[in-house]
């Protein structure tokens, strides 16, 4: 009798935890919107700071998949047997070769670019509106 | 010569920059000595106050690096097609030569076998020859009228690459102006600090006999 209940009341317990984990801010966001607020103690501006930070992370997450995706395709191209890879190989000037195929990846890379791009974007704007009403609360 | 830019403070930053929002975006081929630099540079034109610009310099920096990698695609782009359009024209000119060198072959061996040791020699010195032309058309300086022609062959390519150079440099512009627009709403705060400070000196600033001599009453009334 004793055991039903015991799991019943655990997970009624967990519920909300698991919640209140899902809505847990990365301890990096909290950290960088201590450090915009340099040391000042207003919620609304600290909230602001938050949304800046998070903002923030996020561009550098886009730029750094933005790498990752050119990376790829670089790979892709130099892999052993390509036509690049020949082309590569009877080249005299190595370095030039090397950017041409950074050339070539970005090419092929950019319908991928582009979505990252649009997504960045809104991201700025998101960024510059919280930044405006943290300057306003700011002065 | 020039001042070396101090590295100490903007080392410092970058570190905890680096320690809050990660690495900045490089691809293999790209030196982190490089951004460093970079990002010195600014940090001191920029001389940030506080983090908020601190933060502002460090994006300012990766879109300043973004621009310059896509100009210098831009550039790798013109220099193939310039290539590609000289390597047709050499072999073009090439295939030329060797056309008109087997019709005058032909003309002065019209009936030689193709193992005649002279026909063959002919044959040899003609290919010799297209393989010279070849080499120094290709090997030729580029002129401006080269890249032009390259400009038109490639220009949708290009136009795709200035959009995205137009948009590296917007945020940049962005970013810039956001410094400024903080700095200016800033300037209020920082105003009222200093005229505090005026303030609070003037008042307990007094002029007494021991600091400043005093006038002997003879030459006051002249």
């Amino acid at each position: 009798m004793v055991e039903p209940d015991k799991t019943s009341n655990s997970a009624a317990d967990e519920a909300p935890t698991w919640r209140r984990h899902r809505h847990r801010l990365a301890p990096e966001i909290e950290e960088i919107a201590v450090e915009y607020c340099g040391g000042e103690r207003d919620p609304i501006l600290y909230q602001r700071a938050r949304a800046i930070a998070q903002c923030d992370l996020m561009i550098f997450r886009l730029r750094a998949q933005a790498v990752r995706i050119l990376e790829s395709f670089t790979v892709q191209r130099t892999s052993s047997g390509s036509e690049h890879c020949n082309r590569f190989e009877q080249a005299n000037d190595i370095s030039e070769q090397s950017e041409q195929n950074d050339l070539d990846a970005l090419q092929s890379a950019l319908p991928d670019l582009d979505r990252l791009d649009r997504i960045e974007k809104t991201i700025w704007s998101r960024r510059k509106r919280a930044l405006e009403i943290f300057l306003a609360i700011k002065k | 010569m020039t001042k070396p830019t101090s590295t100490y403070d903007a080392d410092t930053a970058l570190t905890k920059l680096i320690n809050l929002f990660g690495r900045p975006p490089l691809l293999r081929n790209e030196q982190f000595e490089d951004f460093k630099q970079v990002f010195a540079g600014l940090y001191a034109a920029l001389g940030p106050e506080d983090f908020l610009i601190e933060v502002d310099v460090y994006h300012l920096s990766i879109e300043t690096w973004r621009t310059f990698r896509l100009t210098r695609y831009e550039a790798v782009m013109l220099n193939k097609w310039e290539a590609d359009q000289r390597r047709t024209l050499a072999k073009k000119t090439k295939n030329e030569t060797l056309k008109e060198g087997m019709k005058e072959i032909r003309k002065n061996y019209p009936n030689a076998a193709e193992t005649d040791p002279q026909y063959q020699e002919a044959i040899t010195k003609l290919n010799e020859n297209a393989a010279a032309e070849y080499e120094s058309e290709i090997n030729l300086y580029a002129i401006d009228l080269d890249y032009v022609q390259a400009y038109e062959e490639c220009s949708a390519s290009v136009e795709k690459m200035e959009l995205r150079i137009s948009r590296a440099h917007k945020r940049r512009d962005d970013i810039l102006r956001q410094i400024a627009w903080w700095r200016l709403g800033l300037s209020k705060k920082l105003r009222k600090f200093s005229d505090a400070i005026i303030e609070g000196k003037g008042g307990s600033l007094a002029a007494t006999s021991d600091v400043v001599s005093l006038i002997p009453m003879g030459e006051l009334h002249g």
